[in-house]
């Protein structure tokens, strides 16, 4: 029988929601026999792949490029599951909302910069006016709030996954957690 | 003929970051660039917030990182 195929994304995130999912240590090595990690910013695919059983998704969408790439991972997924607050509610990268992408890098390219001061504007995504939640573009299956979900999160989550077992998710964790 | 070497994502480094390379017709670097593809703004966005959330907002700047991060801001608050 084969492995269940799992991928993990980071859109507009900080990677917290990954270390936490490694956290989970010595049981990575239980997880293995079941599944395959085929996508993963942690490993060296480049290309999203044509079916994904289970896709963890972190990180908030703030540009073009998350927003296309949402809707890929979406189109190729089985079970779509939005891990932390950022793929939830927005939560951090949303912070510049009331403020605006304008001044966000006017601040960090302009006014902070010693040197060479400039708006990136080659090879880099538009920034999109409003930080959004992953679900205001596509269909999410599972919600894994916290920032992070802990370890212990993730390893009751994808049991239940695995197994088709009932999850009781505000038992397990909650936003800012 | 020249040529264009794409690296994206750059992977097993935090952050989003993507490398192009030119390359001239006799297939040497013409030019190389680093696109730095994520950026969300912490300078800008703490500004006028209470100090004692800074350590808890800057920890989320990296996943990776996050101890360092809330130590620094408590130099400042001291």
């Amino acid at each position: 029988m084969s492995k269940t195929t799992l991928a993990t994304v980071w859109l507009d995130g900080c990677s917290g929601c990954h270390m936490s999912f490694l956290d989970m240590d010595e049981r990575l090595l239980e997880l293995a026999e079941l599944v395959d990690v085929i996508y993963s910013p942690l490993v060296d695919a480049k290309e999203f792949p044509e079916t994904v059983d289970i896709a963890l998704v972190e990180g908030a969408v703030s540009s073009e490029a998350d927003e296309e790439k949402i809707r890929k991972v979406r189109a190729h997924t089985k079970t779509l599951v939005a891990m932390g607050d950022c793929s939830i509610t927005g939560n951090v990268p949303a912070m510049r909302n009331p403020i605006g992408p304008e001044a966000i890098l006017d601040r960090a390219y302009i006014e902070n910069a010693s040197a060479q001061q400039q708006i990136p504007i080659i090879g880099v995504p538009r920034l999109l006016r409003v930080v959004r939640p992953i679900q205001d573009f596509v269909k999410v299956d599972v919600y894994l709030p916290g920032c992070p979900p802990s370890a212990e999160t993730f390893h009751t989550a994808l049991t239940a996954l695995l197994t088709g077992a009932p999850m009781d998710i505000p038992a397990l964790t909650r936003f800012g957690a | 003929m020249s040529q264009t070497i794409t690296i994206d994502p750059v992977t097993r480094l935090e952050g989003h970051g993507k490398i192009t390379i030119q390359l001239d017709n006799q297939g040497e670097v013409e030019s190389a660039h680093f696109h730095v593809t994520q950026v969300r703004g912490f300078e800008r966005f703490s500004e006028g917030r209470p100090f004692y959330e800074m350590p808890g907002l800057m920890a989320r700047i990296c996943g990776i990182c996050p101890i360092s991060r809330r130590q620094f801001p408590l130099l400042p608050a001291q």
